[in-house]
């Protein structure tokens, strides 16, 4: 598989790039090393149509203003993958035509997938 | 303005009979037409991603696999690949033809299921009843080695949990053989009767651009004319050595994929047999978890080793792996940073991405071919949210 | 007024008459088509042909309002879920039951914790039958059924 490190900035031309030479996206997802590198990093996996060829890219933001452009009109299914990785990490995407939460409440607070986010407390009802 | 006030929304909510799980649509109705159907979810989510964070990779296992709760060998055979991919353990020929042979078998379960589901939908009562009779022998086999009907947790790191039998395998061959029997008997009431013809036919037409640009995979995406099959693609387990059909289908309605996913059901049945056939002798469990139990289980993992996978710790680094279930590409990615628990572990849903091209196809249509176009996409919300 | 009037008469009514329509309530179960998760494939195969509920005079409705059980297969109770299972409490008419199936309805299940479940079915709406299991087989969901119809018949709820 191969991996490559793109600039937030250059996201757009690498996804229309790959998209041009015949390849589809097949999960965008994201992580967060705010406590080793003060980062979050998004994951794009791409793949060949018909064929083995894997690509990653990733982009890295810093973890205060964690903003990365959305490829949402090159690749369809980047809209509700960008949105899940919003609402489960709090990584904003610049140009996304809907981005709300997907899975949580819209009221819920905080982002669960962050590594300070302790999930394990006990829920009250109602 | 007048044509606007006669439109109603209404909450297709999450408990409808028509739905499979729970979504909930958003739709704009004027009398029987839909105009849009937005789907809300996230009714099920229950942390998967979070969860596994927080658990050790053999304690996560049950939890993946109720996530696709109708194909859950699929997610257990993946599962448990990305952990020997990252170990560095080959596992044996053995445990390679015996995963091949059961998810194929899982295949045909999961189809019938949906089946049942679609032609329940469509008014259909009997495929239901008769689609879960073809469903038992299957179960009860799947029962019998694994312990489980619904959920297997077969698989180990380094090959399977247990062995099965010779008498086993003939008795998976003699199931197989009555299934392609009765399954002449399902296309009578399928997709050669003429009500479901024309209920299905032209209904919910995903074109090619259509179905590349929204990312869908698995038999929607070859029903719309793209033969992208990872078993062929990107071959996992014994996949290279086997000659597999990828069925395709060019018109891109609710008929095309139903045909796609019976002939796939004939297909699995095929390679099931020829499997179950030639399976190689030797063990089923290879690398540092495979010691045997004592003389009276030769066929079982021992406690030690039991206890050693337990504790199993995987070092630095990131993989990914991706395999085909009955319901299209599942893919994982791993990043661990040493230790007992990885610290992500990013799974990707086929079902996710099926649903998405769905507010596309049900735009201008009437309320029952909405849900027909729902049924046939074959969707699962334990993978959906996750 | 009116409708604690009816309630006030129908419950001396039943006192008068209690065992016939006891027997009659416990003998014709009608459920909500309700399904969540994993359980509910379990619930399906408990009304298909081989594990056959509707011997049990069972009849699976769409709308709450013509049911007097609530059937709840298991997955986890999510925060989203949890208004629409108590909406779905409230729309059914009195005398009405519910049955919860699985470990997740009990304790949360696998996913016990979790920052999207309610773990115990009981604290959103009152849980009269739970079936142990993950899932249960359908013959276990079976004996659940003829629990509460036990349950109707013997205690006066």
């Amino acid at each position: 598989m191969e991996i490559r490190i793109v600039e937030a900035n250059n996201l757009r031309n690498a996804a229309t790039e790959l998209k041009q030479s015949g390849f589809r996206l097949l999960l965008v997802s994201g992580v967060d090393w705010v406590q080793k590198s003060n980062t979050y990093e998004a994951l794009y996996h791409f793949s060949k149509v018909c064929g083995p060829d894997l690509v990653l890219l990733k982009v890295s933001v810093p973890a205060d203003d964690p903003k990365v452009p959305s490829i949402a009109d090159i690749f369809g299914l980047a809209d509700w993958h960008e949105r899940e990785t919003y609402d489960l990490l709090g990584i904003t995407f610049e140009g996304h035509p809907n981005l709300a939460r997907i899975f949580l409440p819209d009221d819920f607070k905080g982002h669960p997938l962050k590594k300070d986010f302790i999930a394990y407390k006990r829920m009250l009802p109602g | 303005m007048e044509q606007e006030a006669k439109r109603t929304k209404i909450n297709f909510g999450p408990q409808h009979p028509s739905t499979h799980g729970v979504l909930n649509l958003l739709v704009e109705v004027e009398g029987d037409t839909v105009y849009s159907a937005e789907p809300h979810i996230g009714f099920l989510h229950r942390g998967f991603e979070k969860l596994a964070e927080e658990r050790r990779y053999i304690q996560f296992l049950p939890a993946l696999e109720k996530g696709d709760y109708v194909a859950a060998f699929a997610w257990d055979d993946l599962y448990m690949a990305l952990l020997e991919k990252a170990l560095g353990i080959e596992i044996p020929r053995r445990a390679a033809a015996i995963r091949t042979m059961m998810n194929e078998v899982q295949r045909i379960v999961s189809h019938l299921l949906w089946l049942a589901a679609f032609g329940q939908d469509l008014g259909q009562p009997t495929v239901f009843l008769w689609s879960f009779r073809e469903r038992e022998p299957f179960i009860n086999l799947f029962e019998e080695v694994t312990g489980g009907r619904l959920h297997y947790y077969y698989s180990r790191p380094g090959g399977l949990k247990r062995d099965v039998s010779r008498d086993y395998l003939d008795r998976v061959i003699a199931a197989v053989a009555k299934f392609e029997e009765r399954l002449s008997e399902l296309e009578a009431m399928t997709t050669k009767n003429i009500i479901f013809q024309k209920r299905t036919k032209g209904v919910g037409i995903l074109s090619k651009e259509d179905a590349m640009h929204c990312g869908v995979t698995g038999p929607v995406l070859r029903a719309s004319g793209v033969g992208e099959d990872i078993r062929k693609s990107d071959p996992f387990l014994m996949y290279p050595h086997l000659d597999l059909k990828v069925i395709t289908r060019n018109e891109g309605d609710a008929f095309a994929r139903t045909e796609v996913r019976i002939e796939e059901m004939k297909e699995s049945a095929r390679l099931v047999k020829f499997l179950a056939r030639t399976i190689p002798e030797g063990p089923v469990m290879a690398g540092p978890y495979s010691e045997t139990a004592s003389e009276k289980w030769p066929d079982s993992m021992s406690m030690a080793s039991m206890l050693k996978v337990f504790g199993l710790s995987i070092p630095q680094g990131e993989w990914f792996l991706r395999h085909e279930s009955p319901r299209g590409e599942i893919a994982m990615h791993l990043i661990s940073e040493g230790g007992p628990k990885p610290y992500r572990l990013r799974l990707k849903s086929p079902s996710f991405c099926n649903l998405y091209a769905f507010s596309r196809l049900a735009k201008n249509t009437k309320i029952a071919d909405m849900v027909a176009i729902l049924g046939s996409l074959d969707l699962v919300f334990g993978e959906v949210d996750r | 007024m009116f409708d604690i009037v009816l309630a006030k008469t129908s419950d001396l009514f039943d006192e008068v008459t209690k065992k016939p329509f006891r027997w009659a309530r416990g003998n014709s179960l009608w459920p909500v088509v309700f399904g969540i998760s994993c359980c509910s494939l379990e619930m399906m195969d408990l009304g298909a042909s081989r594990t056959d509920v509707d011997r049990m005079g069972t009849f699976y409705r769409a709308t709450p309002r013509q049911c007097d059980v609530l059937i709840v297969p298991g997955g986890p109770v999510t925060l989203k879920m949890a208004t629409v299972v108590q909406r779905l409490y409230a729309e059914m008419p009195r005398p009405r039951y519910v049955i919860g199936l699985g470990a997740c309805t009990i304790s949360g299940g696998l996913f016990r914790g979790s920052y999207n479940l309610i773990d115990r079915l009981d604290s959103i709406v009152p849980v009269d039958v739970y079936v142990p299991g993950c899932p249960p087989r359908p013959e276990a969901m079976m004996d659940g059924i003829l629990h509460l119809k036990k349950k109707i018949e013997t205690q006066h709820i």
